[in-house]
């Protein structure tokens, strides 16, 4: 089709957009609460430019997918690095499969569920334009899968009408049940607050800085409840609802190791318990472990551009026919 | 420059200014912090008591004058750099010459969005509402 602009594009993103991403990954929710010209406002981009949902041309298959990347990111994280060929994910999907690519871009230093909510509307926005769209193929990296699972559970609830046309849903190192990082830093920044000491007390306010969102990443919160009315510093403490997995869908998810036979390190960044989403087994829907997918050598960023998480991604895209 | 520049640009400068203001006072808080226990320590002395007592007061006074200088001087920095942006938005050779509405306010709450936040906005889920 003539126009039809779905790639991720060779004017991608530059320094100056990672560096805004990244402080966007830090202290977001302060750029969002100051109007700051800087904050990351979600929207879909091609060629390092903002697309509303309404200008994307019309599927030709019917098909979509969406790719939500994770904190501190842009839709560069997708771009595979040299010597790999073939792009990104998107494009290779695109020409295989023909699905059409959409890559979000977001401020993640906000609240998981703020971001998830936003992501919900503007998926009830693009369907509503294009609603020749038949199966979404929805796939997050890190804390955009947190960010997908969000969106499903609240569009679900809302009865909107986007989510009944998601077939496929692909976690790529998303902390289900938390980051061990984050879940140090929390502490960290309590046992700095036990010693009575300017350094200690300086150390720990800095730390206390980092964004909601990353904060959200303790526990792995999907919902406003997960933490409204509670102190976001807390202690280790767990107030996650359980939050049903869409049942309309098939979840697939690929677990990193990144030191290949040493299942317990993970991907160096999240557990393999928490990216394959066990211990909450009587969630309904939970995925069983045919959806797991241990990706050995790969670490967490790598799982976001290696063409083996492809072959994956692309099997289990196809496998339904 | 384009609009995306105008609006970095505010940004950063935005940016810059809340730093100094936050800043200022994270480490006043801490300034005020690590000095109040030496002054404890000398204030319990019975002796010494009374002239320490002095001697808080005028410290904790020459705190509140040194912090609030920064930041008082911060905001008029912030003014005088706010109309120097303006100025340099409105001149003809600019691209992009949408006119500017903010001014320079000292509350973070109050502060109007950025002129410059049209692109990210029309695509944001809240456009339309």
């Amino acid at each position: 089709m003539e126009g039809q602009r779905t790639r991720l594009g060779k004017r991608g993103p530059g320094m100056v957009e990672h560096a805004i991403s990244a402080l966007n990954g830090w202290i977001g929710d302060h750029l969002s609460q100051t109007d700051n010209g800087l904050e990351q406002q979600m929207a879909f981009y091609q060629e390092n430019r903002p697309l509303a949902p309404e200008d994307f041309p019309p599927p030709r298959t019917g098909k979509v997918c969406v790719f939500v990347h994770g904190l501190g990111c842009n839709e560069s994280l997708w771009s595979f690095p040299a010597p790999h060929e073939g792009g990104c994910y998107g494009e290779l999907l695109e020409r295989r499969c023909g699905y059409m690519p959409m890559y979000l871009r977001f401020n993640t230093g906000l609240r998981i569920s703020n971001n998830g909510k936003q992501l919900a509307r503007l998926l009830e926005r693009f369907c509503a334009r294009h609603e020749a769209t038949t199966e979404m193929v929805l796939i997050g990296h890190s804390m955009g899968g947190l960010v997908i699972r969000s969106a499903c559970h609240l569009a679900a609830e809302r009865g909107q009408d986007w989510v009944s046309r998601v077939r496929h849903i692909i976690y790529l190192g998303s902390p289900h049940l938390g980051a061990p990082l984050e879940k140090a830093t929390n502490v960290a920044t309590h046992m700095l607050g036990r010693f009575d000491t300017t350094a200690t007390r300086v150390i720990r306010d800095l730390l206390n800085t980092r964004g909601a969102g990353v904060k959200d990443l303790r526990f792995g919160n999907l919902v406003d409840q997960d933490w409204l009315d509670y102190d976001p510093d807390e202690l280790m403490k767990n107030r996650r609802v359980p939050i049903p997995w869409l049942a309309t869908a098939r979840h697939h998810l690929a677990v990193g190791q990144a030191l290949a036979g040493v299942g317990t390190f993970g991907d160096a960044i999240v557990r393999p318990q928490s990216a394959a989403g066990r211990t909450h087994g009587s969630q309904p829907g939970a995925p069983d472990g045919s959806d797991v997918q241990v990706m050995p050598g790969l670490n967490h960023l790598t799982l976001a551009r290696h063409p083996a998480v492809y072959e994956h991604i692309e099997r289990w895209v196809t496998e339904d026919g | 420059m384009d609009k995306e520049g105008w609006k970095r640009l505010r940004g950063v400068k935005r940016l810059i200014h809340d730093g100094v203001e936050r800043g200022a006072n994270f480490v006043e808080k801490h300034h005020r912090h690590a000095a109040e226990k030496p002054f404890q320590i000398l204030e319990s002395i019975t002796p010494i008591a009374a002239p320490t007592g002095v001697v808080h007061s005028v410290h904790n006074g020459v705190l509140w004058l040194a912090y609030g200088s920064i930041r008082s001087i911060n905001q008029i920095a912030e003014m005088a750099d706010d109309w120097v942006v303006n100025k340099l938005h409105l001149r003809p050779s600019s691209p992009s010459t949408s006119p500017p509405s903010r001014t320079t306010s000292v509350s973070l709450k109050s502060r109007p969005r950025d002129p410059g936040a049209v692109t990210a906005e029309a695509c944001s889920p809240h456009h339309g509402r």
